[in-house]
């Protein structure tokens, strides 16, 4: 299990540099090594990567790309996008045959492959007066859509009675379907996509392919058409946030006062009385009588009291201002809450903003 | 040896945890006054004791070694001179920024030419550094009490009692740190034998100066 898995982190890492480089043949041949080391995943993504428009691959290039592509899907247990791929290999090559590829998948692969040949047979012989089954599409140039409620239109016109199945896939990746739909034969109207994959989220902006092919009641399938558009968000006006709060938006917290605490006296005074009055109240009388006092005591005990004097007509201390450190407070929370509004509105702008819809290449 | 560490002390030089909160040492000086009375007659002797002392901080736990070293005399016959070494370790707790509390334990040997005599003080000590208005201006007050002490292969002492009163300042902006105070001991010890009790105090001014580096 983790060897599979290693192989796909390399290949996800490798795939992107040979497509750039246009070497369709190099990644089609990397999927065939994936397949045979039953990998359907890796070879999946391998491949996706060689259909797309910028591979440069050939005709017989795609041919084998959507043959390869259609057994992965079928290795997947993923028929129905296996006869998909086999279609638009049969649509580019109906002669195309798969005989010598059938031990990658034994059970289904000439089963489903031929079945979606007989499709395709059925399509070019057809008992319609020699006509082939077309559908014409028709998409807005340039349009602009909410996206809560907005709706792409999607005009499918088959050439005879026949229903016309849409789908919407990334351009890079056609094969990886968003959103799909079906008009009914003889149905009119469009076929409305509201721009979100399956899963119901808004796909982001970026190029998709609208691809619409149409089948008959016998099976006959036209040729898949693919109209590329272009989706993007229609600019939106947010808010400034607003300019941080000056220094002199907020009131002193505290107040310096003149003079230190009168506890520095207190102490001061305390402890020079203590170191006079230590011999005394520490020692013994048998060791103290007829002495006079301790000079040094003295000495020390002047030098804490001076130092406490000092301290406090020298010092100074804080006093803390609650009432201004409350208001200080309120005007960081008011603009706190005024950025998160603001920050919440733009978000929300920019996630409801329109989404443009342009069709490429058709015109201005 | 104990000298060596002493100075090694003094210097910070002795490598310490680097988790420590702060680091201080520095070194001391003791103007001392012994007064002793027994068998109804006081002696005295003057000295000056030199020592260093170092203490490790971390958050609210204080380790602290200092020594001290120096010699007494001027006794006259029935007071011989002697070389005295004392040795403390005090193991604090924080219970606010300007107040410690914990234990203290201290080895005093003093060696006359009649022979050697040990102490060993163990007890608890309360160490208040109050600030004095002024950003590095402190009092000071420690007080050590220790009543497990006794004279090593001697009677016990009744009465051991340690306190050093003065003001501190460390410049603002500066490592320096400085310290005046006053220092009083008081030593009761028990008969023994045919010795009666016999009592002791030392007192004199204490000035230290050292370097102090963290928070």
């Amino acid at each position: 299990m983790r060897r599979p898995l290693l192989a796909l982190a390399v290949l996800l890492a490798l795939a992107p540099r040979l497509a750039a480089q246009g070497d369709a043949g190099a990644l089609i041949a990397a999927a065939r090594t994936q397949l045979d080391q039953f990998n359907p995943d890796s070879a999946s993504v391998l491949l996706e990567r060689a259909l797309t428009p910028n591979s440069g691959a050939t005709t017989a290039q795609r041919v084998r790309a959507y043959v390869l592509y259609g057994i992965a899907q079928l290795t997947s247990r993923n028929a129905t996008s296996a006869r998909q791929a086999f279609r638009r290999a049969l649509q580019l090559n109906p002669a195309e045959r798969v005989d010598s590829l059938e031990f990658l998948e034994p059970e289904n692969l000439l089963r489903e492959f031929n079945a979606e040949r007989a499709a395709v047979v059925a399509v070019a012989a057809a008992p319609t007066g020699g006509e082939r089954l077309a559908v014409q599409v028709a998409l807005p140039s340039d349009t602009t859509l909410a996206v809560t409620d907005g709706r792409l239109p999607i005009t499918a016109v088959p050439s005879r009675r026949a229903r016309a199945i849409v789908a919407v896939a990334p351009a890079d990746a056609p094969t990886s379907v968003l959103w799909t739909d079906t008009l009914p034969a003889g149905g009119t109207g469009a076929l409305g996509w509201s721009l979100r994959s399956r899963d119901g989220t808004l796909v982001p902006p970026g190029r998709y392919a609208v691809l619409v092919t149409a089948m008959d009641s016998v099976g006959a399938v036209s040729q898949t058409i693919e109209r590329v558009i272009v989706l993007s968000r229609a600019p939106v006006d947010t808010q400034a946030p607003p300019a941080p709060l000056e220094p002199s938006s907020f009131a002193p917290e505290t107040l310096r006062i003149r003079h230190g605490s009168p506890t520095a006296i207190l102490f001061g005074v305390g402890l020079g009385a203590a170191a006079a009055f230590l011999p005394s109240a520490l020692g013994r009388p048998e060791l103290n009588k007829g002495l006079a006092g301790d000079g040094t005591a003295y000495a020390v005990a002047g030098s804490v009291t001076v130092a406490g004097l000092v301290g406090f007509f020298a010092g100074h201390r804080v006093q803390p201002l609650p009432e201004n450190a409350l208001r200080n407070a309120e005007l960081r929370r008011q603009d706190a809450t005024n950025r998160a509004a603001i920050a919440t509105a733009n978000a929300r702008a920019r996630e409801t903003a329109a989404v443009r819809v342009q069709l490429e290449g058709g015109g201005p | 040896m104990r000298h060596r560490l002493l100075v090694a002390l003094a210097l910070g030089t002795l490598p310490l945890p680097a988790a420590a909160q702060a680091l201080s040492g520095g070194a001391a000086g003791f103007n001392v006054q012994r007064r002793v009375f027994y068998q109804g007659a006081v002696y005295q002797q003057t000295g000056v004791w030199y020592g260093a002392a170092a203490a490790a901080r971390l958050g609210p736990v204080r380790l602290g070694l200092s020594g001290l070293f120096g010699s007494l005399g001027g006794g006259g016959a029935q007071s011989p001179d002697v070389t005295i070494r004392a040795t403390t370790v005090t193991l604090h707790l924080a219970v606010a920024p300007w107040m410690l509390v914990g234990a203290q334990a201290e080895a005093r040997r003093f060696e006359a030419d009649a022979g050697v005599t040990s102490w060993r003080l163990i007890g608890a000590n309360v160490r208040a550094e109050p600030g004095l208005g002024l950003p590095g201006l402190t009092g000071l007050a420690d007080v050590s009490v220790l009543p497990a002490s006794s004279v090593s292969g001697g009677p016990s002492l009744k009465m051991a009692v340690q306190a050093t009163v003065g003001v501190g300042f460390a410049p603002a902006g500066s490592h320096l740190a400085f310290r005046l105070g006053y220092r009083f001991e008081r030593y009761d010890i028990s008969a023994s034998g045919a010795s009666p009790e016999r009592y002791e105090q030392f007192r004199g001014i204490v000035v230290e100066a050292g370097v102090r580096l963290g928070r």
